[in-house]
């Protein structure tokens, strides 16, 4: 066995945030590696640290014993590292040859024609070849992705969830061209998957990553086994919150239906996210959307805010039909969304933050100094930051103020998309509190989680996502006791 | 596939004979433009080039409303000659490039016998030199700088407004003789027109003994002058001069009397008019040049005022008069008009011949004339005091004409001319008379 | 190549066609000098996807170092247009390295800035570029003994030249090189992470387009036989643009097309009335808003559908 590449403490901060912190990671020559982890836990900025598109803060990459930390992307291409993209990167207005082409004289193959010729075979495309790329289906554009990586001739091959989007049937033809490319050819690649019975099948190793970290490596059963994977997967709170969260819950009648999906199917171009979703979220409840990266936990928050037209079916809220209302309409009917990743503007203060949605509606100045003085009450915290400008914040802080900035504007629906994420969890707990406080002051809440456990904890019900599908649907204190379930759904 | 390759040779061949027809029929006319035919019997053409659109276009409409008039008053008397005149304005904003295009556009395509017009002084030298090349009679309207019969002048380009000397020596020797102040101020905008509206004045005030307390310039198209009226403020000289056009003047004035400087020092400056005044409002002030208002009291002056005024009065607003930039384009196609009458032709070496040293009734009160050797319409210029309080009724208010300064002491003699860089006339023959 | 042979033909009738329709020779001269223009513009707009604002500081560049030595100098006629083109490529180089590493609208603006101080550089350096008035009185001369002074032979002089820039794009769309300015405009990032050097390809995009600015200015300046500082600033850079979208993006034709016919319009519609820089904006706003392929770009789908 040789190592064909390897990193040595390679690590990247933005702001306050370590986003991949001290990764050491050893490639054999001709096996397939995946990189998998919850949710925000760097692997895509590995990635990214990997290909060349962001430099690396220390550390050092190594491929075939070169040094190559620091080189541009391009550079690295030439080398011999060639890469797929997450979101698929071909060129649609040229053809499917021409497309190969590019890549096949970029790797200085001697016989560019020819290479193509062997990579339109290899990807099973060969009788797509005069077609536009851009006229394709989804799966055979991902495939054409794969392809252009290959034209190049590379020595490593660095695959960025290749099934990304795809239909199981799809996904099966990518599968066995990956394994195809090491068994046949003898090709290493890195792979980003979420998709666990993929991952399980193909790797010949596994490095789990969480918040920057690596906390396990080695063979597929190996992994499986590790109790360390188990908790990144599924998160973890403190006992004591339990009992505050039944007080709280306790508190609290469900009303009427506030928000109900009936059969709604979404789709991102040729991809399909959603299929025939129903879900209904009562008044005064916290309800929790869990699922793996991928499921369309993010796309059925979008649907609801107006920023995807769902394909089929009908969005009501309040009595409304929102199915086609902009995202305006959603937020002026009281509906906030708190986006994955916070967003807070890193060169605002705070207070500044808070006062953004003030900006765009017409609320008079008093009405608008109560609900900040409101805002305050409810994030203590945030007082003695208020002048602090975004991007000296700590992750906790910042998922704060982006809960107080969608908070403020009088809404009564608060969406939450995964609002743990990279936090510690001391803070989780903290933010579960505050989850429930809000709740007390009437506000309904449908919260996504990678964070299990903590979801769990606090919300009166659950649906669990599947492959864009709803699979389970139970009350919280059931499902929290079935970890069949959750393991099924939500581990791997 | 045989058979569409013979279809697509056969529609090229049909090209082919097609081009060749095209050209065996239209050849002669094309290639040999028939100027004979424009000057037989046919109208008078006379291209003009104004800037109708762009921060000058109220003051080219102005002109080439005059110079309609002057055109309509010989059509309808029968032409010049029996020829009708017809005149076809192109737009060339402030922009020489736009100018040299229209004027050659004019020269080749509509193959006009004169051009005229032009108003800011970078296209009217653009165009003076293509009308030179092409030896075509140029009768500027505009521009005031000296350059234009100066260091750039032609055979073939005759100006018909006021130069900056002679605006300047006019102004300044008359707030010399009856402010008498003991220093002044300058601001000058950053240009050419500006320096020499200054070397202009300050000839002036030293022979009068007035001394130059300061000068400041300041960019086109500044909009702020606080700074510089601060300073002002301090030196505290008897009188400011602002040598600026256009906005930059208008500004100037404005914020000049925002500072209430009015009531410690005296304004004045080479150049105004009212369009300026317009802009200036209720802040109006100062003593200026002027080439010609519509308060002239002379009877030519009257005359064209109420001929003016019956013509374009009913499309304006009920204070509207005519400007002096419709004098200018009335008096220069009047004096192109009637120098092809005693030429007897449209010539433009009779033209020119009839034209240089021509003596004629400016509408002024000395007599004007086409001085031979720099082809500058040497006049009378007015001084006239800006205002503009509760009595103003009409745009004849903008001014009142305090005096003037005839031609012949206005302007610079040869001597002086040669020392400003004035450039000998090209020879006839090499205009090809 | 039938493209090629198709402008030769129409360059050489179009005074047959034009002039009795209302054109001149020095209109035509014009149209065609914008094509050259035009048609380098497209390589970076249309095949690269990097929208400049500022290549008429190229045009103007050469036009006045051109003028310049026509002036001062013995440098015959040939010789001193190669050197107004050559110090607008030097000075294309140096500013496109400067900025070739900003994207999108952060490009554009640099490349009004460094447009504008050309511009500012020729109105304010009167004793050299005679400042607002220009330079004037250029003279032509003689191109290899050939006397260019009557405006039909100027017109295919300027028809000979735009022939050649025709070819030389012709041949830089139909190399690899093209495919690779194509793939950039496509998807930038997958270009460089299959090996290319996005950077060096954009530059040298970005040169060639203010060569043929230059070859354009120069002719340009030949034509009015005067330099004048608003040949370089961002109003011609914009029309340029304009020309490019009328006539249609990415399309071989589109920026000749474009060209010839925005000039035309330009100098048809400002004799017909005094809003016409109104009318014209009017124009673009609906080719903008409902042809966005330009002309070229309908042209070539309604023949590929007539085909089917």
């Amino acid at each position: 066995m040789t190592e064909i590449f390897r990193t040595e403490g390679l690590s990247v901060r933005f702001g306050a945030l370590a986003a991949v912190d001290g990764m050491d990671l050893s490639i054999e020559q001709g096996s397939i590696h995946c990189v998998i982890g919850p949710n925000g836990a760097g692997k895509t900025t590995l990635f990214n640290l990997l290909t060349g598109t962001i430099r690396p803060s220390a550390g050092r990459i190594l491929f075939r014993g070169e040094d190559v930390t620091g080189l541009k992307p391009h550079e690295l291409a030439r080398k011999g590292i060639a890469r797929s993209f997450q979101i698929t990167s071909i060129f649609p207005e040229l053809t499917v040859r021409e497309n190969l082409r590019l890549a096949a004289r970029a790797g200085r193959a001697t016989d560019p024609e020819a290479r193509v010729r062997e990579v339109l075979e290899e990807i099973e495309l060969a009788s797509k070849a005069s077609v536009l790329a851009g006229f394709m289906s989804h799966g055979d554009q991902r495939h054409l992705d794969i392809g252009i990586a290959l034209a190049t001739s590379p020595a490593l091959l660095l695959l960025d969830e290749p099934t990304a989007g795809m239909p199981p049937h799809e996904t099966e033809g990518t599968v066995a061209l990956v394994r195809r490319l090491r068994d046949q050819h003898g090709y290493t690649t890195i792979l980003i998957e979420h998709k666990m019975d993929i991952v399980m099948s193909i790797s010949d190793r596994i490095t789990v990553m969480r918040s920057g970290r690596k906390i396990a490596e080695g063979t597929p059963t190996q992994v499986q086994a590790d109790p360390a994977v188990r908790e990144a997967y599924l998160g973890g709170v403190d006992a004591s919150l339990s009992a505050k969260a039944h007080q709280a819950g306790a508190a609290t009648e469900p009303g009427p239906p506030l928000l109900t999906l009936e059969g709604v199917s979404t789709s991102y171009g040729l991809s399909q996210i959603l299929h025939d979703i129903s879900l209904t979220v009562r008044g005064g409840e916290i309800v929790a959307l869990l699922g793996r990266n991928g499921a369309g936990k993010t796309t059925t928050l979008r649907t609801i805010m107006g920023l995807l037209p769902p394909r089929r079916g009908t969005i009501r809220f309040d009595g409304h039909d929102i199915t086609r209302l902009s995202p305006e309409g959603v937020a002026n009917l009281g509906v906030g969304l708190v986006p994955e990743g916070r967003r807070v503007f890193a060169n605002l203060t705070v207070g500044e933050n808070l006062l953004l949605p003030f900006f765009m509606s017409g609320v008079p100045a008093v009405e608008r100094t109560s609900q900040l003085r409101r805002c305050f009450e409810w994030f203590p915290t945030l007082v003695q930051r208020k002048s602090n400008r975004g991007d000296r914040l700590s992750g906790g802080e910042q998922q704060m103020v982006a809960i107080a900035r969608a908070v403020v504007g009088r809404r009564r629906f608060l969406m939450l998309d995964e609002p743990s994420q990279g936090l510690a969890p001391r803070v989780v707990n903290h933010l579960a509190e505050i989850i429930l406080e809000i709740r007390k002051q009437g506000v309904t809440v449908l919260l996504v989680e990678q964070n299990a456990r903590m979801a769990l904890e606090i919300a009166d019900r659950a649906y669990v996502l599947e492959d864009g599908r709803i699979v389970h649907e139970d009350a919280a204190a059931v499902l929290r006791e079935n970890p069949a379930v959750l393991g099924k759904h939500l581990v791997m | 596939m045989a058979k569409k390759k013979s279809g697509s040779l056969s529609r090229r061949e049909f090209v082919k004979v097609l081009g060749g027809g095209v050209i065996a029929a239209a050849g002669p006319t094309i290639f040999v433009p028939s100027r004979a035919w424009a000057q037989g019997t046919g109208p008078i053409r006379i291209g003009n080039i104004e800037p109708l659109s762009g921060p000058y276009a109220d003051s080219g409409l102005d002109e080439m409303e005059g110079a309609q008039l002057a055109n309509e008053d010989w059509n309808a008397k029968g032409g010049v000659l029996g020829r009708k005149i017809e005149m076809i304005t192109e737009d060339a904003p402030s922009n020489p490039g736009i100018g040299v295009q229209k004027a050659k556009k004019l020269v080749e395509r509509d193959q006009v016998d004169f051009l005229t017009g032009t108003l800011t002084s970078s296209v009217t030298v653009a165009v003076s030199d293509v009308a030179a090349t092409a030896k075509v009679l140029f009768m500027a309207f505009g521009s005031h700088a000296d350059d234009t019969t100066g260091s750039r002048s032609h055979r073939t380009t005759f100006r018909t407004t006021n130069q900056n000397y002679a605006l300047s020596t006019a102004t300044a020797t008359w707030v010399a003789k009856n402010w008498k102040p003991k220093q002044v101020y300058h601001l000058t905008a950053d240009y050419v027109w500006g320096h020499s509206a200054r070397a202009s004045m300050n000839r002036i005030f030293e022979r009068f003994g007035v001394k130059e307390a300061g000068n400041d310039l300041f960019p086109l198209g500044t909009s702020d002058f606080s700074s510089y009226l601060i300073k002002v403020r301090g030196v505290k000289p008897d009188v400011l001069v602002v040598n600026a056009y256009g906005a930059d003047q208008i500004n100037c004035v404005k914020q000049f009397k925002e500072f209430g400087l009015g009531s410690n020092m005296q304004l004045c400056g080479p150049l105004s008019g009212t369009p300026m005044m317009k802009g200036i409002g209720t802040a109006a002030t100062g003593v200026w040049g002027l080439s010609w208002h519509s308060t002239v009291d002379t009877p030519g002056s009257k005359k064209l005022r109420d001929a003016l005024m019956k013509r374009y009065a009913s499309s304006k607003k009920p204070e509207w008069r005519p400007s002096y930039r419709h004098y200018l384009g009335y008096v220069t196609h009047q004096q192109l008009l009637e120098a092809i009458a005693r030429a007897k032709s449209t010539n433009k070496c009779a033209v020119i011949k009839a034209l240089e040293g021509h003596k004629f009734d400016g509408l002024k009160w000395t007599q004007s004339q086409w001085r031979a050797w720099d082809h500058q319409n040497v006049q009378d210029v007015i001084v006239a005091k800006a205002k503009r309080d509760a009595s103003w009724k009409s745009e004849d208010d903008y001014f009142e004409i305090l005096g003037h300064l005839s031609g012949a002491e206005a302007y610079p003699d040869e001597a002086m001319w040669k020392q400003m860089g004035g450039r000998p006339l090209e020879p006839m023959s090499e205009i090809g008379c | 190549m039938r493209s090629i042979l198709a402008l030769a033909v129409l360059l050489a009738v179009a005074p047959l066609l034009i002039v009795p329709l209302g054109g001149y020779h020095a209109l035509l001269s014009e149209m065609v000098i914008f094509a050259v223009f035009a048609i380098g513009f497209n390589l970076l707009l249309g095949y690269t996807g990097i929208l400049s604002f500022g290549h008429a500081a190229y045009f103007g560049l050469a036009g006045y170092t051109m003028g310049l030595l026509l002036i001062h100098s013995d440098l015959p006629l040939w010789a001193a247009m190669l050197a107004g083109v050559l110090a607008a490529g030097v000075a294309a180089v140096i500013i496109g390295l400067l900025i070739i590493r900003k994207a999108g609208i952060y490009f554009a603006m640099l490349t009004i800035a460094f447009g504008q101080m050309f511009f500012f550089v020729a109105m304010r350096w009167k004793s050299v570029t005679g400042g607002e008035d220009g330079l004037s009185d250029i003279p032509r001369k003689t191109l290899f003994g050939l006397d260019l002074s009557s405006p039909v032979r100027f017109y295919y002089f300027t028809a000979v030249v735009c022939l050649a820039a025709a070819v030389v794009a012709w041949r830089v769309i139909h190399s690899s090189f093209g495919d690779v300015l194509r793939a950039i405009r496509e998807n930038e990032a997958r270009c460089a992470a299959i090996g290319y050097d996005v950077r060096r390809y954009k530059l040298a995009s970005f040169v060639i387009a203010a060569l043929f600015a230059a070859v354009s200015g120069t002719l340009y300046v030949l034509l009015l036989r005067y330099a004048f500082p608003q040949t370089m600033d961002w109003i011609r850079s914009g029309n340029v643009v304009v020309m490019s979208l009328v006539g249609g993006l990415g399309t071989f034709s589109g920026p000749i097309v474009g060209a010839t016919l925005v000039t035309f319009l330009n100098n048809y519609i400002s004799f017909h009335t005094r809003y016409w820089q109104l009318v014209m904006g009017v124009v673009f706003v609906v080719f903008v808003m409902f042809f966005p392929r330009g002309i070229a770009g309908y042209v070539l789908e309604a023949r590929r559908r007539f085909r089917r």
